[in-house]
């Protein structure tokens, strides 16, 4: 196992101003006892909404946060004991839009860190070469521009780059395309995704882009309010909610029309609209895939109608995220 | 370390070279001080009252002193803010969860500004005591240039160790702030050690740079006796040594148990 958290518990202690001078310390109950585990080359998606938790047990990973209890693994290495072991061997993207100095161009900026990182001076060199090829930043023209002249897609590529310097095989990585446009995002998914598939590097990966999520992870953990609510590859966990699939049925009869809308709502749970041409539109909802996909095809087609098309809308990662985390 | 310090001097001379105002105001600080100095002193006294007094003429004093007192706050303002900068820029995380040592980082902090502030030395420390003196000063020029140097990196431990107490309050740039008037009076560089009150004179010897510092002034009236003050202010940077990296653990782990690092 890459990642492993085993009972991560986190406090903060909070001030809550009450007027000008006094105030009162709060405690914040950021993790209350998160598990999990992220195997060798799996792309592992951390979804909440704000708050839920998911910086604080990032921050644990990457050893900038100690837990209250619990321990936590990065390839059998505990990130408190064994810090600087760990250090060596994950690659950590935080933000996007900050984590450079100004005045220095991209290619400036990684040789800071490599140095930093103890990289030797050759493979550095040669790596942060690839890594500006790799990440498009050489034909972007960034290579020796001042980082204070980035756009943000140009700041997330250089901020990857940084997380790839020492070759790490863990990657955690905190909402890397937030405020992205599209191809920036894109690219930066495409990478990731081919550094988990060809270079087996496990991926933590936070994000609040459902699709992004969807096409990306091989597994998704949501956490809400400091727990772990559910765990599971997004099919899976489009499985274990209740809501509905919906089927849309486009049949054609040509012989008779009337009493069929009636003959077909006392069939079906469902509304159907029938056109002038004869078009019978039907609209469903289907409590398991499976069975009522069937049973609803047979009936319509024992009324001696012509299915034209059927397209049945599943839920989306999104329905899964608003009924596990609002209650 | 020489991949620290050379990543240091990366970053260093791209803030300088980059930012012009920077280097001007190196270049011109020894001078402005000086000025600054002789037209107050010179309202309250003449130049020979000075030189009667101290032993010196006030010019290459005070030139030397403006150098001297520019490389040590230069160095203790590297390191006592660089924690505040990384947290603007947002490198703290990324610095705090490298794998290089923290007390090697920040002792690597000031060198590279050594480096150019010893070059510095030659446009103002050089030419006005070659002036005063001779051509025949020309040694012991550039050894209170390396003296001076000496002082700024005698401080850095105790920086490092003043550095890692302060930034634990939240805004400590305040404190950073106060450290350094207090930084210009008992360093003892305008305001010689032997005419200090007791109290002060203790403070002052506290710091490792006032020994080295007494070491340039020695040297500018003449005088050879340098080395006792020299090994004293080294003894005392070595003294400081495991303090300032027990302050960075402190700071590392109290940060890492409240949440302190911002990302």
């Amino acid at each position: 196992m890459s990642i492993e958290a085993i009972n991560l518990e986190k406090k903060y202690l909070t001030k809550k101003r009450i007027g000008l001078i006094s105030s009162e310390k709060e405690v914040v109950e950021a993790l209350k006892g998160v598990s999990f585990e992220v195997g060798d080359g799996e792309i592992v998606g951390l979804l909440g909404p704000n708050g839920a938790g998911k910086t604080t047990t990032v921050k644990i990973l990457s050893t900038l946060l100690i837990p209250d209890s619990g321990r936590a693994l990065v390839n059998g290495l505990d990130v408190v004991k064994e810090a600087k072991k760990v250090r060596k061997i994950i690659g950590i993207m935080l933000t996007v839009e900050k984590g450079f100095y100004g005045k220095l161009t991209g290619k400036e900026n990684l040789e800071y860190f490599s140095a930093l990182y103890g990289l030797k001076k050759d493979f550095s060199r040669r790596k942060i070469s690839e890594l500006m090829d790799l990440l498009g930043l050489r034909e972007l023209g960034a290579e020796d521009k001042l980082f204070e002249e980035y756009s943000l897609g140009m700041k997330a590529r250089l901020s990857l780059a940084r997380a790839l310097l020492k070759d790490p095989p863990v990657l955690i990585l905190d909402e890397p395309t937030l405020g992205l446009d599209p191809p920036s995002s894109r690219k930066i998914r495409e990478l990731v995704m081919s550094l988990a598939k060809e270079e087996d590097k496990t991926v933590l990966y936070t994000t609040h882009n459902m699709f992004e999520a969807e096409i990306l992870c091989d597994r998704i953990l949501l956490i809400n309010e400091g727990e772990i609510v559910a765990e599971g590859t997004p099919r899976e966990l489009k499985r274990r909610i209740p809501k509905l699939k919906t089927i849309e049925i486009i049949a054609k009869n040509e012989i008779r029309t009337e009493d069929l809308k009636y003959e077909i709502e006392r069939l079906i749970d469902g509304r159907v609209s029938i056109s002038a041409d004869g078009t019978i539109e039907i609209k469903a909802k289907l409590k398991t895939y499976e069975k009522g996909l069937s049973e609803i095809l047979g009936k319509i087609i024992s009324l001696g109608l012509d299915i034209v098309s059927v397209k049945v809308e599943e839920p989306t990662l999104e329905d899964v995220f608003v009924h596990f985390t609002s209650e | 370390m020489l991949g620290l310090i050379r990543a240091e001097a990366l970053l260093f001379y791209a803030e300088v070279l980059r930012r012009k105002s920077i280097l001007v105001t190196f270049s011109l600080f020894p001078y402005l001080l000086t000025l600054l100095i002789l037209l107050i002193g010179s309202s309250a006294g003449s130049f020979n009252a000075f030189e009667s007094k101290v032993g010196i003429s006030p010019v290459p004093f005070f030139i030397s002193s403006s150098f001297v007192l520019m490389v040590v706050l230069g160095v203790s303002d590297e390191i006592l803010w660089r924690p505040i900068y990384n947290e603007e820029m947002g490198t703290s995380p990324y610095v705090v969860s490298s794998p290089s040592n923290p007390i090697l980082r920040s002792l690597a902090i000031p060198i590279p500004r050594l480096s150019l502030t010893l070059v510095l030395g030659s446009t103002s420390v050089l030419p006005v005591l070659l002036y005063y003196f001779g051509s025949g000063f020309l040694l012991e020029s550039i050894s209170i240039m390396g003296l001076a140097a000496l002082s700024g990196l005698a401080l850095s431990s105790l920086a490092i160790a003043i550095s890692g107490l302060a930034t634990l309050w939240g805004e400590s740039w305040r404190i950073i702030q106060v450290i350094r008037p207090l930084l210009f009076i008992f360093l003892g560089v305008f305001y010689p050690k032997h005419v200090m009150p007791t109290f002060a004179r203790l403070i002052s010897s506290l710091i490792p740079s006032s020994h080295t510092i007494e070491a340039i002034q020695t040297v500018l009236l003449g005088g050879s006796n340098i080395l006792v003050p020299i090994g004293i202010g080294v003894a005392l940077f070595m003294f400081y040594l495991p303090i300032g990296q027990k302050s960075l653990s402190i700071w590392e782990r109290k940060k890492l148990r409240s949440g302190g690092i911002r990302t």
